[in-house]
């Protein structure tokens, strides 16, 4: 659908920006793993629209919520409008993630501003009975990890990895994952990623190496967000090998991570 | 109210009950917007371009957007002339209204082919033929710059089909009224334009074009004067009809082109920004017209001409 929500709250969260819409229409059919696409601009330069996966996701409220960080001129704008101003806005778009089967053990690993997906994510295994999460979050500093609360406020475990070492390990969040995963059972762990292409191919690695099961959230550069335009394709490997491109929009963003081909 | 106002028109003997399509490519198969309007309010949907066999398109990036506009390099992505006359014509079904279905390919060979095998579709109302692709290798670009090929291949298409034929035109040309001559020649029905306007645009930190295939197609706002000129010359050279698109946001764009000599018009790129656009434009050029005193959309065809 789309539809103008308005702003309720607009805060910086470090390097970040939460942004909470009141969008009860949105918020009821909302899954993780989906999208909104906003109109960042009411002018015709910047022209197309910009996606961003629910950080957070209330029915109750209707309230929906992303984080975001100003990377070019879209985001730049957006981050500009207050509290009480209205977006244009469309989504839920691409598919939401289902909650695996009972008594699955999750690790949630975020990169960057990538992480935000994980925190509707953790909410929604933990709403649905899928309590043993290990989330794994890194970033280049520690102002660029996201927020911590979300996470915390499930009770959920937590640990963070910083490339200059600001906070938590120093080093990849990839590390974390490669001395965490160990402890987790083959059969029952599966591990959720989304970040930087770099670290979701070292995360893939690593859990094809453990036979762990693996679901990357993958970023592209779009147009349209409903399938039409044919500009966010990713390459994937189907089941007798082919090579095909695939949209990130309607056919993801999520996919299984045996199946990307990295380039 | 909409009774005070005709906006019907017929292309080519495809009737329309208003001047707004979808442009090619933009739209996908009709299918990807039903749950922001009703598709059968639009005058007619045009599909994705189709070929003979399945593209996988062009590596990503495809997309670059730029001021005003994106550059595109698709390559012609789509499921090959089989699987959409086997699975997606019937998926279809929900639009009533008319369909063009667009067709390229790299031979004059490969359009009569699928030419011929359209024209036993009952719900192919027309067919657009796109000689104007900038991105692929061969075909597109090659034909729609020579106006002896664009008068063979219109030829040729015509003896294989009954349908109505719109040939898609490419700006990327020095006169396009000769090309668009060279197509009403061989026989069109109706003329579509324009196509994307050929650009580039470079990273200049890995001091590369962005684009997969360097080079793409400029579509959007930033193109619509271009448009606008090239639909009022062509317009007033040719007797068949002239198709508008080129960065049609509002009805105001929309009437723009229809002034500038365009029987009907489609909307492209804006629908990834509005998915609602065509039928916004549809209501805004009644609006107009009531407002105008106009009774029928068609007496304001070509109306700056004079």
């Amino acid at each position: 659908m789309k539809l103008k929500a308005e702003i309720v709250e607009h805060t910086r969260k470090g390097h970040y920006f939460l942004l909470s819409l009141y969008a009860p229409e949105i918020a009821r059919v909302a899954e993780a793993g989906q999208f909104v696409n906003i109109r960042c601009a009411n002018t015709l330069d910047p022209l197309l629209r910009r996606p961003f996966s629910f950080y957070s996701i209330d029915r109750d409220t209707g309230m929906i919520k992303i984080l975001y960080e100003v990377k070019g001129r879209g985001t730049e704008i957006l981050s500009g409008y207050q509290e009480g101003d209205f977006l244009d806005i469309m989504g839920p778009l691409g598919r939401g993630i289902s909650v695996p089967e009972k008594g699955s053990q999750v690790i949630l690993v975020g990169g960057g501003v990538g992480s935000a997906p994980m925190a509707a994510l953790a909410e929604k295994l933990y709403n649905h009975d899928i309590k043993e999460i290990c989330v794994l979050l890194g970033a280049s500093t520690r102002d660029r990890l996201i927020p911590f609360e979300v996470f915390q406020s499930l009770g959920l475990e937590i640990s963070a990895a910083t490339e200059d070492g600001s906070m938590g390990y120093k080093g990849f969040v990839t590390d974390l994952l490669l001395e965490n995963i160990e402890r987790f059972s083959r059969e029952k762990c599966l591990v959720y990623a989304c970040g930087p292409k770099g670290m979701l191919r070292a995360t893939a690695k690593i859990c094809n190496q453990r036979k762990v099961r693996c679901i990357v959230l993958m970023d592209a550069f779009m147009a349209c967000g409903v399938g039409a335009c044919q500009s966010c394709v990713h390459k994937v490997r189907k089941e007798k090998g082919e090579e095909t491109y695939v949209r990130v929009c309607t056919e993801g963003p999520h996919f299984d991570a045996r199946e990307v081909v990295w380039e | 109210m909409s009774g005070e106002v005709d906006l019907r028109v017929d292309i080519a003997g495809i009737k329309m009950k208003n001047p707004v399509m979808t442009a090619s490519g933009t739209y996908g198969f009709g299918l990807d917007y039903l749950q922001y309007y009703d598709v059968n309010e639009l005058g007619a949907v045009v599909v994705k371009s189709i070929t003979k066999n399945r593209r996988e398109g062009n590596p990503p990036p495809r997309v670059i957007e730029t001021p005003a506009g994106v550059l595109n390099s698709i390559g012609l992505a789509n499921p090959g002339i089989d699987c959409f006359i086997e699975e997606i014509i019937p998926q279809m079904d929900i639009v009533q209204v008319p369909i063009i279905v667009s067709i390229a390919g790299d031979e004059i060979e490969e359009y009569v082919e699928l030419a011929s095998r359209l024209d036993k579709q009952d719900r192919v109302s027309a067919l657009e033929i796109n000689i104007s692709c900038p991105n692929v290798e061969k075909g597109g670009l090659e034909f729609s710059t020579s106006a002896e090929q664009v008068e063979e291949l219109t030829s040729s298409v015509r003896k294989a089909t009954n349908l109505p034929i719109i040939v898609k035109l490419s700006p990327n040309v020095t006169d396009i009224v000769e090309i668009a001559q060279a197509a009403a020649a061989g026989g069109a029905d109706a003329l579509s334009l324009i196509n994307t306007v050929l650009g580039m645009v470079i990273d200049i930190h890995k001091r590369r074009p962005m684009l997969g295939n360097k080079k793409g197609g400029l579509a959007g706002p930033a193109i619509r004067p271009i448009a606008v000129r090239m639909v009022w010359e062509v317009s007033q050279a040719v007797e068949i009809p002239v198709i508008g698109m080129g960065g049609i946001c509002t009805a105001e764009d929309a009437l723009q082109f229809i002034m500038a000599g365009a029987s009907a018009v489609a909307v492209g790129t804006w629908n990834f920004v509005n998915p609602t656009a065509p039928v916004d434009i549809i209501n805004g050029l009644r609006d107009f017209c009531l407002k105008e005193g106009i009774k029928e959309i068609k007496d304001l065809i070509g109306c700056a001409w004079k």
